[in-house]
């Protein structure tokens, strides 16, 4: 198999079966509650680049920095610190460049440094022990994944909105039903690669 | 508020009325991922309690020296360092548990329960309450993670820890135990906190009234 055609199957894994919310379960409470398809689309984005950025930075500090000096055992540490430093450089470029999305996420832009799937993916590089090439196209197919999710969980909600729920199930419950019913639906895609 | 409450009334809030799981909703992604049996959400409520109960004390105690910009930060390098030194435990006195709970022990780094009270109650507290209040919510979300997994393995496998329940003729539901059922029980879980609640409070009422 070439090249290409392996990346393009890795591709939907990591977008469709082993989707970072929907099958690997990486989920934090903005993931399913999104009210807005505008406002989801610019935090799952915002997310994703994050993703991308710290796995591959916390595989070279991994495998360049501490394997050679025999310190892995303070990767973890690391890797939260390389992961706020990328949240925060990637937060100083969103203000320049879109100050008006960049306002109305507000708190949620910090948060993304305890975002679980961030860590996740820089965590599931160092345990399958992959290469740069892979561990780059994980972070940048594992956060399309992440926005993708997103943008559909964003789409339930505004239905949501307009339906008639049972009092106890309304705020998290639905929406963690909601993203039950679509992680079935994901399943579907099991098998493609 | 908080800090009026009594040592008591501290611990049993965490376990009942604010039940970290189940109420507030913290601590989502490790209950939605591991807890396809019993023993694994036990597991993984134990190890969470433990590094809730060592970073809030330690946020406690450097309460005063905490810059309030790069707060954040540091909560993150705490409870790194805790979750390092779990994971080191769990490797050697249970490997199996450790090697099926993956790297959801390394996560717990960033686990939403840690964070949420380092910063809602130990950064403004003494250590003894810090204490109180870490053992409440760590039983809490012990128990609610136990009874998640329980659901769980019962409805996939029929079995409570191991233990047969259902009659062997049962066939189970598989999707019990794949991602999406994990999303289903937890939600469902929540809601039915949320309706015993809502009776609880109503009743209060009524009675007040």
């Amino acid at each position: 198999m070439s090249d290409v055609s392996r990346a393009l199957l890795f591709l939907v894994s990591c977008v469709f079966t082993q989707n970072v919310i929907f099958a690997r379960l990486l989920v934090s409470r903005s993931a399913v509650e999104s009210r807005r398809i505008g406002a989801a689309a610019g935090l799952g984005l915002f997310t994703a680049v994050v993703i991308a950025l710290s796995s591959v930075l916390a595989w070279i500090l991994y495998s360049w920095i501490l394997k050679p000096l025999h310190a892995e055992s303070l990767y973890l540490v690391a890797f939260v610190l390389v992961i706020a430093a990328c949240t925060q450089l990637a937060a100083l470029c969103l203000g320049k460049i879109r100050p008006a999305l960049a306002e109305g996420l507000g708190n949620c832009l910090a948060l993304v440094a305890a975002n679980c799937a961030v860590l996740g993916i820089a965590l599931l590089n160092v345990e399958t022990g992959c290469g740069i090439g892979q561990a780059f196209l994980n972070g940048l197919f594992s956060g399309l994944g992440y926005l993708v999710a997103l943008v559909c969980m964003a789409g339930v909600q505004e239905r949501l909105e307009y339906s008639k729920i049972p009092a106890p199930l309304k705020g998290l419950p639905i929406s963690l039903i909601s993203a039950s019913l679509m992680a079935l639906a994901f399943m579907g895609f099991a098998g493609m690669a | 508020m908080a800090e009026k409450k009594s040592m008591g009334a501290l611990l049993i809030s965490g376990l009942l009325k604010e039940n970290p799981l189940l109420r507030l909703a913290l601590g989502l992604c490790p209950a939605l991922a591991v807890t396809t049996t019993a023993f694994n959400g036990l597991g993984m409520g134990i190890a969470t309690a433990c590094v809730l109960l060592c970073t809030s004390v330690v946020v406690s105690l450097l309460r005063d020296l905490l810059p309030e910009k790069g707060r954040f930060v540091a909560f993150l390098v705490i409870s790194a360092a805790f979750a390092t030194l779990a994971q080191m435990v769990l490797k050697g006195w249970q490997p199996a548990l450790c090697a099926s709970l993956g790297i959801f022990v390394p996560l717990i780094a960033v686990n939403c329960l840690i964070l949420n009270r380092a910063d809602a109650f130990a950064a403004q507290n003494s250590p003894a309450a810090a204490i109180a209040d870490a053992v409440g919510m760590g039983l809490g979300y012990i128990v609610a993670m136990t009874l998640t997994g329980a659901v769980r393995e019962l409805l996939g496998a029929g079995t409570v820890f191991g233990q047969r329940v259902l009659a062997a003729g049962y066939q189970p539901v598989l999707l019990a135990v794949m991602p999406a059922g994990g999303l289903l029980v937890v939600g469902l879980l929540i809601g039915i906190a949320n309706a015993i609640a809502a009776r609880h409070s109503g009743k209060k009422e009524g009675e007040s009234a």
